[in-house]
């Protein structure tokens, strides 16, 4: 409930310093990116163009962003990262893509569920077996059974 | 005459079995999607969005839509019960909230609902009645003529976004670049696909809106525990019927957030967010007793809803007659459309006359449904309320993931799901708004190619933009409206830092 609070408030200068660095970063790989396509010219534009005048507007805002940041007085304002529920969908999300194909939908989603609540705060166990048995059956009537997709569903 | 004869069309179409299905799904689906915290409406079109590969694009369009104008419907029963802030229903909450808490839950759900349909049914109304003449106007527009128009598109959601513009233009910008991934159509030549052979053809749209709005809201909120101050059974049928007095406060703030929503709706990167905070903040300031605002007055709660409904379905005019997307959602609708091989435009409304009237006649059908769920069914949805988030998102994954794979049946659009979602979630912990980018995404191929088609016409010669009147006197617009808004800004922040060191002292 904290987040839409937050998004209105104004960014402190460490969220504008570190947007702006990365903003930077981001544009010069896209410039470094973009010239190494032909620019062709003003009459007939080569690919690399128009790439190449974006990334040079998104370095001059990031520039910006992060000049911004540094007339600002820094206040020691450490930016929260919530590390556990990056890592356990992340780890849930690619266990399913590495499983879809070989091991079918099934087991795949079985993984997804069981990992996913794990970014929870509280672990209940008894609940996330049922819910991943649910959605199981779920996914497999939905997709398998009325949409027909062509997915494996099992596969040991 | 020629109307009569468009909406018995609209009629054909709406009403074939199919068509009503498919709008059936969509509002109940957009409804459900609203009401469940953590989901918005853009997260719930594009899991939807593979879908409608599947099916013409008419039904496709239909159901999109639904979704859309569906979650507007629901989020505010999450932000009167439960004081979620919805992206759509933040400012419900200030006087939903309050009422719920006063045990006058059910008057401001019955309220928001008529709300809601009096703001779409004026919203209809005024797309079938705009959205001819502005098409058959924007037939006369040539290449530079266009190209104001995306610069102008691209202004106004730098200037109404939430946030700092500085920000939002930045994300613009990137939204941009990522929509040039793929193989360039004049030179053949591929651009930033990294030799990936699936990149050629770009980054599906709907992979991107699935990572940054779907996946990163669930990273953010997994772990969110909230209460319920209301149970199904406190919502009985006496418990919605308004008083006298009420009513008479609700009726002249809903008539004014309609129109300022249907106003604001057809401005590019307002959509329904802006127009809702607008509808709340004139209220406020038009009312005898401004006190009252934020302790349950039904104004407040009543003329944002309004508005919002009326901003979404005014939002169409731009995004189907000259396909420029107003909002994050009409983008992602824009690039379902594509993919069918349709490019909406001045000529959609004259090419299709089937899918636009036919949408129009089921936007109707679809306002009709949402009043029926909402009034006889809402108990059903409040009791949805009391599903814990913990159990929600890992359904929500699961939807995502499939629904990401089908589009092309590649797993490395999964990864790129997961991906987008982390980045997502880093913009969202350094305040970088993903509407913009997903506005640019539709944007920035467009830009390159009116930029140089201009060009070619020109032969070279860049002041062709200003030389024609229609282009020269939209980037003029624009200029001043970018001008005007980093100033704004500027000023704020001058205000904030002055505020600051004064403090200090």
């Amino acid at each position: 409930m904290t987040r839409d609070r937050d998004a209105d408030a104004t960014p402190s200068a460490g969220q504008d310093l570190v947007g702006g660095l990365l903003t930077i970063a981001f544009g010069g790989f896209a410039l470094s990116k973009a010239l190494s396509y032909p620019m062709g010219s003003a009459l007939r534009m080569g690919p690399g163009f128009f790439p190449a005048i974006l990334s040079c507007l998104i370095i001059v805002l990031g520039v910006a962003l992060a000049l911004h940041a540094l007339q600002r007085r820094m206040a020691r304002q450490a930016i929260e990262v919530r590390l556990r529920p990056v890592v356990t969908i992340a780890i849930a999300v690619a266990a399913f893509a590495l499983m879809l194909e070989r091991f079918g939908i099934v087991p795949a989603t079985i993984a997804l569920v069981l990992i996913s609540s794990l970014a929870a705060s509280r672990l209940r166990l008894w609940r996330s077996l049922i819910l991943a048995v649910v959605m199981t059956g779920a996914v497999y009537v939905i997709f398998i059974v009325v949409l027909q997709m062509p997915l494996t569903v099992m596969n040991w | 005459m020629k109307f009569l004869q468009h909406l018995a069309l609209g009629i054909d179409v709406a009403f074939t079995a199919q068509n009503l299905l498919y709008c059936f799904l969509g509002v109940t689906l957009g409804n459900l999607m609203g009401v469940i915290p953590g989901v918005g409406a853009v997260a719930a079109v594009s899991i939807l969005l593979p879908v409608t590969y599947y099916i013409p694009p008419s039904a496709g369009l239909i159901m999109l839509a639904g979704l859309y104008y569906g979650a507007i419907y629901g989020a505010v029963t999450g932000a009167i019960l439960l004081n979620i802030p919805h992206t759509v229903s933040a400012v419900e909450c200030l006087d939903g909230y309050p009422m719920a808490r006063q045990g006058r839950a059910g008057v401001a759900l019955f309220m928001t609902t008529i709300a809601s349909l009096c703001g779409s049914v004026v919203g209809i109304i005024i797309i079938a009645i705009f959205a001819p003449p502005v098409a058959a106007v924007a037939l006369t527009f040539e290449s530079p003529d266009y190209f104001a128009l995306v610069i102008l598109g691209m202004t106004g959601a730098v200037a109404l976004a939430r946030g700092s513009p500085l920000r939002s233009f930045i994300m613009i910008l990137v939204g941009m670049l990522i929509g040039l991934v793929g193989m360039d159509v004049t030179s053949a030549q591929p651009r930033f696909t990294f030799g990936v052979t699936q990149f050629m053809d770009g980054i599906s749209i709907g992979v991107i809106a699935m990572g940054l709005f779907g996946v990163a809201e669930l990273i953010a909120n997994a772990g969110w525990v909230r209460t319920s101050q209301v149970r199904a059974s406190d919502i009985t049928w006496r418990s919605l019927l308004p008083t006298r007095s009420d009513i008479r406060a609700a009726w002249p703030a809903i008539a004014r957030g309609t129109f300022i929503g249907a106003l604001f709706g057809v401005l590019p990167g307002a959509g329904a967010v802006l127009a809702s905070i607008m509808g709340y903040t004139v209220e406020k300031q038009l009312a005898a007793d401004p006190s009252r605002f934020g302790k349950g007055a039904i104004e407040g709660v009543v003329a944002p809803e309004a508005a919002a409904n009326a901003a979404c379905q005014t939002s169409f005019v731009p995004t189907l007659t000259l396909g420029i997307p107003t909002d994050p959602i009409t983008a992602v609708m824009l690039g379902a459309l594509m993919i069918k091989g349709i490019s909406p435009g001045p000529e959609f409304i004259g090419a299709h006359p089937d899918i636009f009237w036919g949408l129009l006649v089921s936007f109707v059908i679809g306002n009709v449904l949402l009043v029926i769920w909402h009034i006889p069914f809402i108990r059903l949805w409040v009791k949805l309320l009391t599903v814990p988030f913990d159990v929600l998102y890992p359904v929500v994954l699961v939807f995502i993931c499939i629904g990401v794979y089908t589009i092309h049946s590649s797993v490395l659009d999964i990864f790129l799901v997961l991906l987008f979602g982390c980045v997502g979630y880093g913009m969202r912990l350094l305040r970088f708004e993903p509407a913009p980018l997903l506005i640019g995404l539709v944007l920035g191929p467009l830009l390159e190619a009116y930029l140089r088609r201009s060009m070619i016409v020109s032969h070279g010669d860049p002041l062709v933009f200003f030389e024609r009147p229609i282009s020269g006197s939209i980037l003029v617009v624009s200029a001043i409206v970018l001008a005007w808004t980093f100033r704004k800004s500027f000023k704020r922040e001058r205000a904030a830092l002055e505020a600051q060191s004064s403090g200090a002292q």
